[in-house]
């Protein structure tokens, strides 16, 4: 077959191909009729095979080019998942979160291990280094104390809301990201955070007034803590997946630890909303400290119910009837002969 | 998956190999400024909103608090700029299946490394990398030593950014070979032209768009296959046809099937090209 007679009876089908990926380019085949989607495949498959036969015969000419071109354009097209849904975010949220966080609750008890262990270093920085005191704590808690009430005024709990839970969110996504260099930025700022509540901690408990600082921020410290430590899980996997990638190359490795995480990493962090919220209308409230302690509690308590036992039904699956005759693929709308 | 240097293969279900011819790091940065330019009118809008609410808010009140909102302001202006960088740069790639403005305008598009489009997590994943790659400046020296010129968030994520443009299209890829002829002059009309059809054309038209032959292979190419078709056509064996030098009964052959099998068809013959015949070649060339 020479190039003439391979190019004469294809090329309607190629032009057609080429002007419904140009209609698609956008993002979506939402819109489009069943049938539409179906002959966009078929013209899709048939191009694939004309490209494998212009490689073989044609390497060096155009057109090989341009079929590549044109198969590259409509696979990305035709190859995707399911557009986002909100219901395929609530599953995710109800079922498929959980399941990842226990699947890695390693790097979870790593995570927390590592804020544990810069709380207990900073609480005995604090005691045992008197002279560094002034450091380590900011001055204005002694001038708080002295007067009798450590913690925050909070002026204005519609700005302080949002600007509390934007910046948390911030900071647990970079706990998050940064865990690519090889989780090592992620366990700095993990150690940080309870290197400071340590500190702060110490200092307090130095000053007697440890019911009113706990109560304070147990309301929403239970719910931050735990999601940070969870957005620390999931970078400290995108570390180990870079340091020990296994049987997979590490590019393979990386990309699915990315893949894995990001859903638990960003549903965790929706859930900072709730924690600033929190934290800017009922921890500098009027409230007695029992209950806000009682509220910390209670939603600490629902984050790890959900993370711990959401999710663990075996999802139902269909009986495969084995005996039930194959059902031909649908053609409708589909001018099978017309194609050639 | 990958076959090389700057191209990413991909196959598809058919066991058919696709090239995607991977974007380098200077189309990369070109449209990463077109993109920062764009975010930066975004980041503009909301510090002036931000502000603005702030000093609204900050007027209602007096002393110590109208400080503490301007504070609180500041800590929400400086994690928004963040968040609204990784949303928006998130929001445009999912909406437009990996083609935000800056990749559009360069012709490029974000893959999924098997071809597909990639879902939102990754449009996440690349767009939140911006921190490392960007601010520790790990993404231009990844994308410097990397075959497929991948950052951070594109091994994070999974993809590779793809160039979409092509410089071959249907019709400059499917039009006939130019045909040299020495002269555009049919000649006498040849007997027996009944006997070939499209096949025959499409031979002698091969071998007259062939420009880079020296003159002695030419005419002994052309003798090897005027023979056969002289067979074919059933001529007389004195026929004056049987007399032309091969060459100029290829050229005739071809001016009168062309007329007879193609009517109207008169595109692709060009006017006989110097140096004898050869196009581009002088004679004293090698």
């Amino acid at each position: 077959m020479n190039l003439e007679a391979f190019t004469a009876g294809r090329q309607a089908r190629w032009a057609e191909l080429e002007a419904r990926t140009a209609t698609l380019t956008g993002s979506r085949l939402r819109g489009l009729r069943a049938s539409d989607v179906e002959r966009f495949a078929i013209l899709y498959r048939r191009t694939a095979s004309d490209l494998a036969i212009a490689r073989r015969d044609f390497p060096d000419q155009p057109i090989t080019e341009y079929l590549n071109s044109l198969c590259g354009r409509a696979h990305v097209l035709l190859n995707r998942g399911s557009p986002p849904r909100l219901r395929n975010a609530l599953r995710y949220f109800a079922t498929g979160a959980p399941r990842v966080f226990r699947a890695n609750a390693g790097y979870f008890l790593a995570s927390l291990a590592l804020l544990l262990a810069g709380t207990l270093a900073g609480w005995l920085a604090y005691d045992l280094r008197p002279d560094l005191r002034g450091l380590l704590v900011p001055n204005s808690l002694f001038a708080e104390m002295a007067q009798g009430s450590p913690g925050i005024g909070v002026p204005q709990p519609f700005l302080a809301a949002p600007s509390i839970f934007l910046h948390n969110i911030e900071v647990a996504v970079i706990v998050f990201i940064l865990g690519i260099c090889a989780g090592l930025p992620t366990a700095f700022l993990i150690v940080v955070q309870g290197w400071s509540l340590g500190t702060l901690g110490a200092a307090i408990h130095a000053g007697g007034y440890d019911y009113a600082f706990w109560s304070l921020i147990a309301a929403h410290g239970v719910l931050e803590l735990s999601v940070i430590v969870t957005a620390g899980a999931a970078g400290l996997r995108l570390g180990d997946a870079l340091l020990r990638p296994g049987l997979r190359s590490r590019a393979d490795s990386i990309a699915h630890a990315g893949g894995d995480m990001v859903g638990l990493a960003v549903a965790t962090m929706l859930l900072l909303v709730i924690a600033g919220t929190l934290e800017a209308f009922v921890s500098p409230s009027g409230m007695p400290g029992a209950a806000k302690i009682a509220i910390g509690l209670g939603v600490g308590a629902c984050f790890y119910a959900w993370l711990l036992l959401a999710g663990r039904g075996r999802p139902a699956v269909p009986a495969l009837d084995l005996d039930a005759a194959p059902r031909p693929p649908s053609t409708a709308g589909v001018d099978l002969a017309a194609l050639g | 998956m990958s076959a090389g240097y700057d191209t990413q293969r991909v196959t598809t279900a058919d066991n058919v190999g696709i090239n995607f011819r991977v974007a380098g790091l200077a189309t990369r940065f070109a449209a990463a400024l077109l993109d920062g330019l764009l975010l930066l009118i975004l980041l503009f809008v909301a510090t002036v909103l931000i502000g603005a609410i702030a000093d609204a808010l900050a007027g209602t009140t007096t002393g110590n608090s109208a400080d503490e909102i301007l504070s609180l302001a500041g800590l929400l202006l400086a994690a928004c700029l963040v968040l609204i960088a990784i949303l928006s740069f998130t929001i445009a790639q999912a909406v437009s299946g990996g083609r935000t403005p800056g990749k559009a305008a360069m012709g490029l598009r974000v893959i999924r490394i098997d071809g597909g489009t990639a879902n939102l997590g990754a449009y996440f994943l690349r767009s939140a990398a911006y921190i490392p790659d960007l601010l520790l400046a790990l993404g231009p020296i990844l994308m410097f030593f990397h075959p497929q010129s991948r950052r951070l968030g594109d091994l994070l994520a999974g993809t590779v950014v793809v160039r979409e443009r092509t410089p071959v299209t249907l019709q400059a890829a499917t039009a006939p070979s130019p045909v040299y002829l020495r002269s555009s002059d049919p000649g006498p009309v040849i007997d027996g032209l009944g006997n070939l059809g499209e096949r025959e054309l499409n031979a002698v038209r091969t071998f007259l768009s062939r420009p880079g032959l020296l003159p002695g292979q030419r005419a002994e190419l052309a003798g090897r296959l005027a023979g056969p078709l002289l067979e074919r056509m059933h001529l007389a064996f004195g026929a004056p046809e049987r007399l032309w030098p091969p060459e100029l009964f290829l050229e005739r052959l071809y001016l009168q099937l062309a007329a007879r099998l193609q009517p109207g068809d008169g595109a692709g013959v060009l006017p006989p090209p110097p140096y004898g015949g050869i196009a581009g070649r002088p004679p004293w060339a090698p």
